[in-house]
């Protein structure tokens, strides 16, 4: 994979997927390169599509989207296959933009598994989302900087990471996880040394009547803390390494959206 | 240039009334954890900040809002920066109170808008020099944290004095950074600066609104 990336540009990995619902169902599927969409048949009451980068990684110049389009009162789960690896980039930049369009009445839970950056790689992402006011969107993304377990890591590495979110015409959420080097991530003030956070924004009517229950839902074990305002809830939390910051997002996601994770988190 | 001089220190004082002596940024939280507990881890939480967090972001936004004809976006955009409930307060009440001030003495046309979009709106109507009035904001900024961590932790006046002094590279390096930098700069890494900001919102004991 690393060498196969490292030797010629004409195989980098190009792939996108693009999934549309009504509140009948399923109602458009695209998927080209090595994006691929599974719809399993959910053991929720939710439909579910999981995104399948075959390319097993992203590396420079690789660029992968995902594109989701819910009608009016659709309701979609969408996760991914396995954590993402963004691998050492032999240059520029992976390229992951990913969008979403939600209608009125509509319900998007965004639950991807982690995004694991090796050293040296280098990852420009973004998440739009365009939602009517009366939609719902959760989302969560997780960043991994290396695995401790395995002994890595990041001496270089840069990541940019926009999330923008539209509600109605006008702008409700922006927000940008910005690093150039990995050196800085060591400071009390940014990570302090963690290798793992997460993001998560609840957009919905009734984001702010649901702090309390939030709060409750945090770790005690990790840090993590909730805000909420404008019709918007944010949680982050921190870790030392993915697996405590997982079982934390199992605990909390399951309790606030009442519903089992998808499957493959368990896999 | 001593007029435009004189009306950005002004504006930029602490003693303009836009309340900022209220507004810790979530320090008086990280103070009451430890976190930040002297000179040195007051510096360089401050320092990242600047370097890393919103005040970088505010800089940005004020150069652009210094040249833009109509900032309603960059004030939306502004807002949806805010990285907990607390940070949209101090960013709002703070620009509101500047533009209600400053359209009163120098007749301008000033809406309420987010602190360092209204401060780029003001200079940028008054042809102040842009390199200037966002210099003097990010000082405004650092010597306000400044005093923050001198009055809670406690530091002494001087101690308080050297921290703001050894700042001065960190902030010069965020103008210059500023001066060249779009929209699609905007960024930040500082993690734990947003969690103390939303912790500080539950914290039982504390003196500052934010």
């Amino acid at each position: 994979m690393l060498d196969q990336m490292a030797n010629s540009d004409l195989q980098r990995a190009v792939g996108s997927a693009e999934v549309g619902f009504t509140s009948d169902g399923l109602s458009h599927l695209y998927q080209s390169g090595c994006a691929k969409l599974l719809l399993p048949k959910s053991y929720s009451d939710r439909a579910e599509a999981v995104f399948v980068n075959t390319a097993g990684g992203a590396t420079g110049g690789d660029r992968l989207s995902l594109s989701v389009t819910l009608e009016e009162n659709a309701a979609l789960t969408t996760t991914t296959q396995a954590a993402e690896r963004i691998y050492l980039s032999a240059g520029g930049q992976a390229e992951i933009t990913n969008t979403a369009r939600l209608g009125a009445g509509a319900a998007l839970d965004w639950l991807p598994q982690e995004s694991i950056l090796f050293d040296g790689s280098a990852l420009d992402r973004r998440l739009n989302i365009e939602m009517h006011e009366t939609a719902t969107f959760l989302g969560a993304e997780t960043i991994v900087l290396g695995r401790r377990a395995m002994g890595e890591t990041l001496t270089r590495a840069t990541l940019t990471d926009r999330w923008r979110i539209t509600r109605g015409a006008r702008i409700a959420y922006a927000d940008t996880l910005r690093f150039t080097d990995p050196a800085d991530l060591t400071h009390r003030a940014t990570l302090d040394g963690n290798r793992a956070l997460t993001t998560l924004v609840y957009v919905a009517p009734d984001a702010e009547d649901r702090l309390t229950q939030a709060r409750r839902l945090l770790p005690s074990d990790i840090e993590a803390a909730a805000s909420a305002w404008n019709g918007m809830l944010i949680a982050r939390f921190l870790a030392p390494d993915a697996q405590p910051l997982r079982a934390a997002l199992i605990t909390f996601l399951t309790a606030f959206r009442g519903r089992r994770m998808p499957r493959v988190w368990h896999m | 240039m001593s007029a435009a001089l004189l009306t950005l220190t002004q504006w930029l004082s602490p003693a303009y009334p836009v309340g900022a002596f209220t507004y810790s940024h979530g320090l008086e939280a990280a103070i009451a954890t430890g976190d930040v507990h002297d000179a040195q881890t007051a510096q360089d939480w401050i320092g990242d900040c600047l370097q890393h967090g919103a005040a970088r972001n505010d800089a940005i936004l004020l150069v652009q809002a210094y040249a833009s004809d109509d900032p309603t976006d960059l004030a939306d955009l502004a807002r949806a920066l805010a990285t907990s409930r607390e940070r949209l307060t101090e960013t709002e009440d703070q620009g509101r109170a500047f533009a209600r001030t400053t359209s009163d003495v120098w007749g301008l046309d000033l809406p309420p808008m987010p602190y360092p979009v209204v401060v780029g709106r003001a200079a940028g109507l008054k042809k102040l020099p842009v390199q200037t009035t966002v210099t003097l904001y990010l000082h405004a900024f650092t010597s306000n944290l400044v005093s923050a961590a001198v009055r809670l932790i406690p530091l002494g006046q001087t101690e308080g004095q050297a921290i703001t002094h050894a700042l001065h590279t960190t902030i010069a390096a965020t103008v210059r950074e500023a001066m060249r930098a779009t929209l699609d700069d905007i960024g930040a890494c500082v993690f734990r600066s947003d969690l103390s900001s939303m912790q500080h919102e539950t914290q039982t004991t504390r003196l500052f609104k934010t």
